[in-house]
């Protein structure tokens, strides 16, 4: 048993929590909410040199090697930063599903390039008449010979619109359950038939619906086998709340730690509001739910690392980190009066971020009744 | 980061499982929440169980409070009657080996380490309750004795047991400095509940237990029985602070497993329940709290046998498990419907009455024993956020 975190964990927490402090402070983020491709190219690179977008990755893909609970230690440093741009969906979804699923060759041919800096990702699941991200899939993939057709819609495809590549999941069977008829598919972005668009969501993040018009897709780019692309997908976005948990916490920490600061420095009532009891007990209850959220996150994460059964322990996680983050920043908005309101504060970004994040991937409810899937059946 | 058991840990807690398998424990002193068995608690002693915390010059095993966790967890899942295990075993065999002369030591802990003796904490009074630093009772130096006078509130285990007339060995806080502050001029001292001058009169709780008032009228200590230094019982309580809020926190964490294992097979075997979306929530969220508390519980274990300070996530885990507790015996009566509130004695209560039990028990936990969620929550923003100290935090610098 050993709660604490490595050497090179440690210092990868405080290379993150330095960079992130250098590279990305909140005008950053603002500009890029607005920007059309909502990240720097610039700042991509260092992260590439830094070794992050191989993190997860094998060495021999030129990768870092790290493990998932190092994912999520360098994610909780950029979910305190709320730092814009496709890592998310580059290096967790889209990386980390041809990680798991791909065969050899399309591993060698993607993931350094991800790891590089030299191309991105992102994955293409939920459907307009989805409620959660695996409810419904229609799109269609026919096969013609020994290649594919793709034909559907996809939205909420996270940076699709700077995606080089778009990992897609179809239904390769028209008829019978979902998990023994699809399949996930490498589809160049740049493919005819393909148009992108963004849309504005909560979140205020670069979300995309994606149209695939006779789309033709290589029958070289189906990431594992046909017809068995429902549990790859599955587990993908089962690691990848995971990983979200942790960006999640990252927040909670950060709404936490400014409301703390002006608890202390607002002054009402002849005193600062930090020593009124009410202030206090808001302030205490943000890090118990924090503390426990961390504590099940890196449960999670050490799971999967250690690639034992983590589904039970993954949808702990997410319940309780969707709840954490989202009730914190009602705390906070509280403790912060009126000018946590004003646009240029930073506390909306946060308020809109933890409620995009608490229905990503599954939020509290959804995740309980997997829990009680796992013990019910 | 690794949260797995490692080989040793994984076979003391199947050795302690299968020795609890067959209920080992005969007659049960009813008196003592959560009853008491004599035999069994020597029994625990025997096989070294309850010395792990301890030195081995003491009889301990010089181990540490990962395997104190993983035998109190078992204990709390079979229901052992186990008496006053923490307070004995933990908070007052903490404190006397961190704060006691030698003496006190080689008197008390071999004892405590055998099972031979239950032991309790009385420091509570009618104006010192989460606000403890306001202890009156009053202890006066004559010759080779302290004087005690004075009342306790809520002194649990401390009435005498007629049928089997255990000793039970009081930890007393007492003013010996009346002109300084709260939290100032307090000792400890070590006394049996048989001594002369002590008056019970016993409360009894919602719940049936019992717990007492106790008047101290000339009480005579021997000055040997001083734990720690004169005028300096505070510091010596608020450097074991975390072993104070510890509450046996392991052994409830398997009282919570088994009223959860329970409530599974309950449901389970009913259809209309299993189905019920409404139900599979509520069970859904208690098998989360029982994870967060299991976690948090065994962090706490490791922070302390890595020796670093658990004190902010002792408090944190403190809040978050009465509550589990709480919600779990509360969610769990939903379910059970109308007749949830059948209690024990009728052939037709679910589950034999036992979550009726829990419910109006678990009070205790949550909103009283060592520090309801109001003074925990003031205590944790001062300790672990840095707000203004008005309530706990006020008086910790001593532990520093």
């Amino acid at each position: 048993m050993d709660f604490s975190l490595s050497e090179e964990q440690r210092m990868l927490k405080m290379t993150a929590r330095r960079f992130c402090m250098k590279e990305c402070p909140k005008t950053m983020v603002r500009e890029m909410a607005g920007d059309k491709r909502g990240y720097l190219p610039g700042l991509w690179q260092k992260m590439a040199d830094l070794g992050w977008l191989g993190l997860i990755f094998p060495t021999k893909y030129e990768g870092v090697g790290g493990s998932f609970l190092d994912l999520v230690i360098l994610l909780e440093e950029m979910g305190g930063a709320l730092m814009p741009g496709p890592f998310f969906s580059t290096v967790v979804l889209g990386g980390l599903i041809i990680l798991e699923a791909g065969n050899e060759q399309q591993k060698e041919s993607f993931l350094p390039k991800v790891a590089n800096g030299e191309i991105l990702l992102t994955l293409a699941i939920t459907e307009p008449n989805a409620r959660n991200e695996m409810d419904s899939i229609t799109a269609e993939a026919q096969l013609h010979d020994s290649d594919f057709i793709l034909e559907g819609v996809k939205v909420l495809v996270p940076y699709g619109h700077v995606a080089d590549y778009i990992v897609c999941i179809a239904r390769t069977r028209k008829e019978g359950k979902l998990s023994e008829g699809v399949s996930v598919f490498i589809v160049n972005a740049r493919s005819q038939g393909i148009t992108v668009t963004s849309v504005n969501t909560i979140g205020q993040d670069k979300q995309c619906e994606v149209l695939f018009r006779n789309t033709p897709v290589s029958g070289q780019n189906i990431l594992g086998e046909l017809n068995d692309g429902w549990a790859h997908a599955d587990n993908v976005v089962q690691k990848a709340a995971v990983a979200l948990c942790a960006y999640m916490n990252g927040g909670t920490e950060k709404v936490m730690d400014m409301s703390r600061e002006h608890a202390m420095n607002k002054v009402q009532f002849g005193q600062c509001i930090g020593s009124f009891q009410a202030i206090q007990h808001r302030l205490a209850d943000m890090l118990i739910g924090l503390e426990a959220s961390k504590a099940l996150t890196y449960d999670a994460a050490w799971k999967i690392s250690e690639g034992s059964s983590y589904v039970m322990e993954a949808a702990i996680a997410k319940a309780w980190a969707s709840e954490c983050y989202r009730q914190a920043t009602w705390l906070a908005m509280g403790i912060q009066g009126g000018v946590a309101f004003i646009e240029e504060h930073d506390m909306p970004l946060y308020y809109r971020w933890a409620k995009a994040a608490e229905t990503t991937f599954g939020d509290a409810e959804f995740h309980r009744e997997i829990i009680a899937r796992e013990l019910f059946g | 980061m690794e949260f797995g058991f490692n080989n040793e840990q994984r076979k003391l807690r199947e050795e302690v499982r299968s020795f609890l398998k067959n209920k080992p424990w005969g007659e049960v002193v009813s008196e003592i929440a959560p009853g008491y068995s004599p035999s069994l608690y020597r029994k625990l002693g025997e096989r070294g169980w309850l010395g792990f915390l301890y030195d081995k010059k003491f009889g301990g095993q010089g181990k540490d409070a990962i395997c104190e966790a993983i035998v109190s967890e078992e204990l709390g899942y079979a229901g052992a009657p186990v008496g006053s295990l923490y307070p004995t075993n933990v908070l007052v065999g903490q404190l006397i080996a961190n704060c006691g002369s030698e003496e006190l030591k080689s008197r008390y802990l071999p004892r405590i380490i055998r099972g031979e003796i239950q032991a309790t904490g009385v420091f509570t009074e009618p104006e010192a309750g989460s606000d403890l630093a306001q202890i009156q009772m009053r202890a006066v130096r004559e010759g080779d004795h302290y004087i005690l006078n004075g009342q306790k509130m809520f002194a649990s285990f401390i009435q005498p047991a007629p049928k089997y007339s255990i000793p039970i060995l009081m930890l007393v806080m007492a003013k010996t400095d009346p002109l300084t502050p709260p939290g100032e001029g307090l000792s400890m001292f070590l006394l049996e509940n048989t001594a002369p001058g002590i008056t019970c009169s016993v409360l009894v709780s919602m719940a049936g237990w019992k717990t007492n008032q106790a008047f101290f009228d000339d009480v005579k200590v021997p000055k040997e029985d001083l734990l720690g230094r004169e005028n300096h019982g505070w510091d010596c309580l608020m450097q074991n602070k975390v072993w104070y809020w510890n509450k046996g926190r392991a052994r409830r964490l398997g009282t919570l497993q088994r009223g959860f294992d329970m409530l599974i097979k309950y449901v389970k075997e009913r259809q209309s329940l299993r189905q019920d979306p409404l139900v599979r929530q509520k069970i859904a969220g208690m098998a989360i709290d029982l994870h967060a508390v299991r976690l948090l519980t065994y962090r706490v274990a490791w922070m302390q046998s890595k020796g670093l300070d658990a004190l902010s996530i002792e408090a944190i885990v403190k809040v978050i498990h009465d509550e589990a507790m709480l919600k779990f015996s509360n969610w769990a009566m939903q379910i059970l419907g109308l007749m949830g509130q059948l209690t024990k004695e009728s052939e037709y209560a679910p589950l034999k009455g036992v979550l009726e039990e829990a419910y109006v028990g678990e009070a205790l936990r949550h909103f009283y024993d060592g520090g309801g969620p109001c003074a925990l929550r003031s205590f944790i923003a001062a300790y672990n956020v840095g707000m203004p100290e008005n309530t706990w935090g006020k008086y910790l610098k001593g532990a520093e």
